[in-house]
């Protein structure tokens, strides 16, 4: 794991700073898509025909108030709430009291992620946007695809749109695609003057994650490799069980690497946990990747780079495995060691200089 | 012009939260008033750029550590010119950029990107330029295609994201969204018409998203792409010291900062029965008709 100076001294100090306070409310879904990274259910997580043994119920409403009351006052986060589930909307109606609460407490970007289930009719559309424009949502992210479609019509989407370009709430539309469903399938699916309405529309490939791992055939993922680092996109996110993680790209999912549950800490208390992880400030500003050549000298069979979907793919493989995770701080712990080592060498140098 | 403040003391002042102004918007095009140059002038960027960085520095030491995000991490360059006039000031602003430790995002109309010179496919190569905007033409038309296709493979090669803005149906029906390395890839579409023709219920929120450095072709900086043009929103130009700017953001005669950050523009006159013809989002375009005071 050879880095430059200037890559230590950021791996040393350089606060972490986090674009939003997302909270996962709930793992339950109305839907089960075939390609959900959570494994969400109208059960809960349910992956490999099981509940998982981690999943919890619903994260409690006081825990979320208490968490966005900590995080108002949190220099490090920007002032967005993102509300996601699985299914948020499950509870229409404390999503709206949960997005009220946040707009009174000065957050001025309100979002949610959504499938959209609820706008069946363009009525009831109507009047569940207005209600959540009136609390201050700003944006939500409406997940729709091949995957999704069997539980939410394009019909139910189109609705959406409608109802959601009424009430001045933007829209980014969230695709996946495979090489067998393409994004021009779904979108041909949806209203054309709606789709030139919405604000953005983002796509991104399947990976190997989640319960796509045992209902797709490995052909039909896409592979990008392991490279890249993650500091600019963090976010904190708190899942069902109250545990807090600095994202919600998939390390969330894991148990290998904990830094507090909100339920027993205050939320500072557990930014400076994740600020002073030197593990994850490998992974942040580093990259998972780095992990790679020593967890092959610990004795671990990893694939290359190329062959993980991506960086959070890795990320996820590695956090889940708490036997790798002790290994590793073990060996980063060392490396510490030596880093302190040549900080001093390098002062004494350029003091002699 | 006041004096201008000593850099730390405007944070002691401002009222500003840390995650403002995340990104600089800067559009570069060919003045005939400078000898038909491209404009903004990248030295006078340059300097402006490194005063900020150093100002940045200085909060990062800081024991607060609230303002390190100020000046954002990304360059979003709108070229409006061709490849042959604009090839070297996009080299230059790639090292001015790299040097204060920003990305890159390239924006220019899709003819004019298609068939980039050596010197910016090595650009895209070393990831110089990480997001790679593309104005479609409306139509699409099939001989564009083959040339587009490549462009748009030689970005995903290099993993430099491509990010397309046009008609959604015209898009549909080139083709082009089937390729198969495009579905391989994360990529997005920003539909050109939406923000045409509606009027939303609620068209007033947070201004907090939409507002960067907006630095047009003259080198004059606007708190975002809405206002820029009128003067009175004027945060300054690249042509003075960047603690002048910043003092000025502190301060401004005639712009309520913070409140448009939390709760967007107040608007006090009329807003019925107006259509947006423009491209710029609906809130903007009543927030430029208050400011300009123009009959709705
Ligand atoms: S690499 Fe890990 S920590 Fe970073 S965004 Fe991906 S899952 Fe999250
Ligand atoms: S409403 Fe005004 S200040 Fe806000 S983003 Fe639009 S033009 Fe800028």
């Amino acid at each position: 794991m050879t880095l430059s100076l200037a890559q230590r001294v950021t791996l040393a100090n350089k606060p972490l700073g986090f674009n939003a306070l997302v909270v996962e409310r709930t793992s339950r879904c109305n839907a089960r898509c075939a390609i959900c990274y959570q494994g969400s259910s109208p059960q809960g997580k349910v992956q490999k025909g099981k509940k998982s043994a981690n999943d919890a119920k619903d994260l409690s409403p006081e825990l979320i108030r208490r968490a966005l009351l900590e995080g108002s006052r949190l220099d490090s986060l920007n002032k967005r709430f993102h509300l996601a589930g699985g299914e948020a909307f499950l509870d229409a109606e404390l999503c709206l009291e949960l997005f009220a609460y946040a707009q009174s407490l000065g957050y001025y970007d309100i979002t949610t992620t959504t499938n959209g289930f609820w706008a069946k009719s363009p009525d009831k559309a109507r009047i569940l946007t207005r209600r959540m424009r009136e609390a201050g949502v700003t944006n939500i992210e409406l997940s729709t695809d091949h995957w999704h479609a069997p539980f939410v019509q394009p019909t139910t989407i189109n609705n959406c749109l409608r109802a959601c370009l009424e009430a001045g709430i933007s829209v980014n539309l969230r695709l996946l695609a495979t090489h067998e469903h393409t994004h021009a399938a779904t979108l041909a699916t949806l209203d054309p003057y709606l789709l030139n309405h919405t604000t953005r529309i983002t796509c991104g490939p399947v990976f190997a994650v989640g319960r796509a791992t045992e209902q797709l055939s490995t052909e039909e993922f896409f592979r990008r490799g392991a490279e890249g680092r993650c500091f600019a996109v963090l976010n904190l996110a708190i899942v069902p069980n109250g545990n807090v993680f600095p994202c919600c790209a998939g390390m969330d999912h894991t148990d290998g690497l904990l830094f507090g549950n909100i339920a027993e800490q205050h939320l500072a208390e557990i930014v400076h946990n994740i600020n002073h992880s030197p593990l994850f400030r490998v992974v942040s500003y580093a990259g998972v990747s780095r992990f790679l050549q020593p967890l092959q000298h610990l004795g671990y069979p990893m694939k290359t780079s190329e062959e993980y979907g991506n960086m959070c793919d890795l990320c996820s493989t590695i956090f889940s495995n708490r036997q790798m995770v002790a290994d590793l701080s073990r060996y980063n712990s060392q490396l510490e060691a030596e880093q302190v080592r040549m900080a001093i060498e390098y002062l004494q140098q350029s003091s002699a200089a | 012009m006041s004096t201008p403040l000593p850099l730390h003391s405007v944070t002691t002042q401002d009222p500003y939260p840390a995650w403002l102004f995340r990104e600089i918007n800067l559009i570069a095009a060919v003045e005939p008033s400078n000898g038909s140059s491209i404009q903004p002038d990248l030295t006078a960027l340059a300097r402006w750029l490194g005063e900020f960085q150093r100002w940045q520095a200085h909060q990062f030491l800081s024991e607060e550590n609230r303002y390190y995000l100020l000046l954002g991490r990304r360059v979003h360059l709108q070229l409006q010119c061709s490849w042959l006039e604009g090839t070297p000031y996009v080299q230059q602003l790639a090292q001015v950029v790299a040097r204060t430790g920003h990305a890159l995002t390239l924006r220019m109309s899709a003819e004019q990107a298609l068939h980039p010179p050596e010197e910016i496919k090595q650009l895209l190569q070393n990831r110089r330029i990480q997001k790679f905007l593309l104005n479609l033409p409306n139509p699409l038309t099939a001989q564009l295609l083959p040339a587009l296709t490549e462009l748009v493979e030689l970005l995903l090669s290099c993993r430099v994201m491509p990010i397309f803005l046009g008609d959604m149906a015209n898009l549909l029906q080139s083709g082009l969204l089937h390729n198969p390395r495009l579905n391989a890839a994360n990529f997005t579409l920003y539909p050109s018409q939406r923000h045409l023709d509606f009027q939303p219920s609620h068209p007033v929120d947070s201004c907090a998203t939409h507002l960067s450095w907006f630095i047009d072709s003259k080198g004059d900086i606007y708190p975002c792409g809405g206002l820029s043009g009128i003067r009175s929103a004027q945060l300054g130009t690249i042509f003075e010291s960047a603690e002048t700017t910043l003092q000025r953001m502190a301060n401004h005669p005639t712009l309520p900062l913070q409140d448009l950050i939390q709760h967007g523009p107040t608007l006090h006159t009329a807003q019925k029965n107006i259509i947006n013809r423009f491209n710029i989002p609906f809130k903007c375009l009543l927030h430029r008709k208050e400011i300009e005071a123009a009959p709705i």
